[in-house]
């Protein structure tokens, strides 16, 4: 008996067509995703670790939306290659004699991505924008410094009444309420970018959109598709375009890190903004020359709830939970992708600055065990009477496995008992915001720009992000006089006051300090690792033929 | 006919109401909320916020602020996407999501169909098991492992396709491969089982001692009411498919619907789960109403009342 039945042929019918469009793509396998005639040199794909929030410089918060915004704007300064500061949209600045006033000259014949001519005014309009608390910019206490700036975010002035003036169409003047010395680290974040007040005016929240947002930065948005790419090209605009070799930049928000790899091995992707930790010995022994890891501004810590038993009033306790971490294996093992063991609150990374240790930094396992072991006796526990407390972590595979290793530790060295919490990560949030939980839970702190002081403001009374509750006056004064400071040296030295301060205390527990890990393939050049791990795209360039010679 | 179409369309609105009240509720009643994040805005900048997307309202205010958004097709501004409303955000995911898991339904239906009734006709011999064998491996092996699959070996291996996005035909071969496998299983063992109980019934003994051919009794008589059981699974399948596979839109990086769904619970973002979940409801109810119309065309001894 045999049977032709249509639908199968239909089917079969389908699936030769299939095949017979793949093998009409055949030509364009070198640059999947390119439609278009330009050659695939000219366009440089990167991944980022999620769907941007807004491409908005004031709305924007997340460290993917700063990556694409340090594209499309520039500040009055900028951060080069290595990260370091670099001349912006000013070329030079001068200060007053008393550090107050700041004046910055723009740049001869600025102009915006739509031609219109960028001025002084600009820059005013959009700073008061950033504290201007009907924004809801999550950066305006980036302008703290500034005159005026407290006031207007807490919404008790004026946004009008902000320290910035335009004299004339080429001059910015700052004024600040006191002297700093990280102003011009806080302008080259990408939220200190300049806004068009006329698009923003026109289209409201929707203008950072496709046709509609207008940048001052090498290259302007042409294409956004929400969980698709966004797709950007060289703003001819630009205050040097001829420095800005690559055409075409995508940017591919993908959230999953083992999608990403295999886009990146099957040559979709020329950056990663991760390497999956499952794969990292792998990749390492496999691609050397593509693996870029490189310390990074951030610190994995544990934070007490320092208002309540049994960490109220308890320092000894905390130095004895503190004591029996072993680091290194958390660092080298279940972090395991070169991430540093913390004995500071600041990473070493920072610029100018040399953290005091922990005291206990260099002594050996042993005998950190067995003081922590005295000290856990002296606060009044033992076998019959063990510490019993909760960690909280927000769910991930990494996390589980530091906190029951934690977990392990504790229990081993002293004998605690330690209940694992595990909560999305909007609920641990929550929670830690209304001070709810009690014993410890995990966090991270990541800065913001390259200075010590972003990481130790962080601990003073009634800092946004202080959830430990932790309030020391004389700690609070040393940052406060290490802020003002002026002088360089005496500036690190109070700040490293107020850090050996914090250290003896143990409000919060650093573990370890994150790494920048990406692969770059090696017809990238220009790529510098940098701790605050900005790689913006107009120092890149890209090589042909591809696979020649990795790194500069 | 037409009446029991109006009826059925007239039942649908508080089936619906009652799935925007659900799951407004359960939204609501997770801890944290959109605007939480590590560091504080401060509360100056909170309380703007909280205005001016109605969040310092009472509840059933905002339940009913937000039904009358709906009736006038407003599901409001994305708390997350801060650019963007929801409606946007859904018109742009939906086409995305529509023509992967369509071309994957339609593969699924013409193959799974014609595998099973293959199957069927060569009942317990070689070709059923093999068939068999097939659609149990399609149906037991998750997405999650297929997708990753076909990327390592077409993508990464042979370099024959892409591994991602939807730029050319060429990047749908993966996505809807991987959309398709397991439906397909599931139809072809459907159709098999329901082909074998169609031709042991009455009505195809007396066609084959009226000695029609084979190829008729299967195509004209038999495979109409073999396909009652697939059309009544096809509509939550459609509407599931439709609305995006979270698991392939994240291998492949499909900007659809399917992402929105977790991304937006996830983020506390209100409104985006909202709409999904209000789209995701209304069609389904829409391809079961679908499914029930075609019932009569399959079957005669289906009558609307």
């Amino acid at each position: 008996m045999t049977l032709r039945f249509p639908v199968l042929a239909v089917a079969l019918a389908m699936l030769a067509a299939c095949g017979a469009r793949e093998g009409a793509d055949e030509p364009s396998r070198t640059a999947p995703g390119v439609d278009g005639p330009p050659a695939a040199s000219s366009l440089l794909r990167r991944a980022i670790s999620a769907e941007p929030e807004s491409l908005d410089p004031h709305l924007a918060r997340s460290v993917p939306a700063t990556k694409v915004l340090g594209d499309l704007f520039e500040g009055l300064v900028t951060l080069g290659p290595d990260g370091s500061l670099q001349a912006g949209a000013s070329a030079d600045w001068t200060v007053s004699e008393d550090g107050l006033t700041w004046t910055f000259r723009l740049r001869p014949g600025l102009t915006w991505s739509n031609g219109d001519p960028l001025t002084a005014e600009d820059f005013v309009w959009s700073f008061r924008r950033l504290v201007d608390p009907a924004t809801g910019a999550f950066y305006g206490s980036n302008l703290m410094p500034l005159a005026g700036a407290r006031r207007i975010l807490e919404g008790e002035a004026d946004p009008d009444t902000l320290g910035v003036a335009a004299p004339d169409a080429g001059t910015v003047v700052l004024r600040l309420a006191h002297p700093v010395s990280d102003l011009l680290h806080r302008l080259a974040h990408p939220s200190a970018a300049p806004v068009h007040r006329a698009s923003v005016e026109e289209w409201g929240d929707d203008y950072p959109a496709p046709k509609r947002l207008v940048g001052n930065g090498p290259y302007r948005l042409v294409e956004r598709i929400i969980g698709g790419h966004i797709g950007l090209e060289k703003n001819g605009f630009f205050r040097d375009p001829v420095s800005v070799p690559i055409e075409r930049v995508r940017y591919y928000p993908l959230e999953d890190e083992m999608a990403e790899y295999n886009r990146y091995r099957a040559g979709e992707l020329d950056i990663t903004a991760r390497v999956p930790a499952p794969l990292f010995r792998d990749i390492e022994t496999d691609r050397p020359r593509e693996l870029r890891v490189a310390p990074y501004l951030g610190v994995y810590y544990l934070g007490f709830n320092l208002s309540e038993p049994p960490f109220l009033d308890a320092p000894d306790l905390r130095r004895a939970l503190s004591l029996a971490i072993d680091r290194r294996r958390i660092a080298g093992t279940l972090a395991g992708r070169g991430e540093l063991p913390a004995w500071s609150w600041t990473p070493p990374a920072v610029r100018d600055y040399s953290p005091p240790r922990f005291d206990y930094a260099d002594k050996t396992a042993d005998a950190r065990a067995e003081e922590a072991r005295r000290l856990y006796r002296e606060a009044g526990y033992g076998a019959e009477r063990p510490l019993r407390f909760r960690l909280r972590y927000n769910t991930s595979d990494e996390n589980r496995r530091i906190a029951t290793a934690l977990q392990s530790m504790w229990r081993d060295v002293l004998g605690a008992e330690v209940e694992l919490v595990n909560q999305e990560f909007r609920v641990l949030i929550a929670e830690t915001r209304r001070g709810d939980i009690p014993g410890l839970f995990r966090g991270s702190w990541i800065a913001d720009y390259n200075d010590v002081g972003n990481f130790l403001t962080v601990l003073t009374s009634g800092h946004t992000a202080n959830h430990f509750g932790y309030s020391n006056p004389a700690f609070d004064s040393l940052v406060a006089a290490a802020i003002r400071e002026r002088g360089d040296e005496e500036r690190a030295g109070l700040f490293a006051n107020a850090e050996r301060l914090l250290l003896a205390e143990h409000p919060v527990l650093p573990i370890f300090f994150y790494v920048s890990k990406h692969l770059v393939h090696p017809r990238v050049g220009g790529w510098v690792d940098n701790s605050l791990d900005y790689h913006y795209s107009r120092y890149l360039r890209l090589r042909e033929p591809p696979g020649d010679e990795t790194g500069d | 006919m037409l009446r029991y179409a109006l009826t059925r369309l007239a039942s649908a609105v508080p089936t619906l109401l009652l799935v925007v009240a659900l799951a407004f509720v359960l939204v609501r009643a997770a801890p944290g909320g959109p605007f939480d994040t590590e560091r504080r805005l401060g509360p100056a900048m909170e309380q703007r916020l909280a205005e001016a997307y109605h969040l310092d309202e009472p509840l059933p205010r905002q339940f009913l602020r937000y039904l009358g958004g709906l009736l006038e097709g407003d599901f409001g501004p994305s708390y997350r996407y801060r650019e963007s409303d929801v409606g946007e955000l859904i018109a742009e995911g939906f086409p995305v999501s529509l023509k992967v898991g369509g071309v994957a339904m339609l593969l699924a239906v013409v193959i799974g169909t014609a595998a099973g009734t293959l199957a069927a006709l060569r009942q317990n011999r070689p070709t059923d098991h093999i068939i068999m064998a097939l659609s149990m491996i399609g149906i037991s092996v998750p997405n999650f492992v297929v997708a990753p699959i076909l990327v390592l070996v077409f993508a990464v291996t042979l370099r024959w396709l892409p591994a991602g996005d939807l730029a050319t035909p060429a990047h749908y071969i993966l996505p809807v491969t991987a959309l398709a496998l397991p439906q397909l299983a599931y139809i072809a063992r459907l159709t098999r089982a329901s082909m074998i109980d169609v031709l042991k019934s009455p009505f195809i003994r007396t066609a084959r001692a009226q000695g029609l051919s084979e190829r008729s009794i299967v195509l004209q008589h038999a495979l109409k009411p073999t396909l009652l059981p697939v059309v009544s699974y096809l509509g939550p399948a459609t509407a599931a498919i439709l609305t995006g596979s979270v698991v392939i839109e994240q291998i492949f990086n499909l900007p659809g619907l399917g992402r929105f769904f977790v991304q937006g619970a996830l983020n506390r973002d209100y409104t985006l789960v909202m709409g999904v979940v209000v789209f995701y409801g209304a069609l389904i109810v829409f391809f079961n109403f679908v499914v029930d119309l075609l019932y009569g065309l399959l079957d005669p001894r289906v009558r609307y009342r």
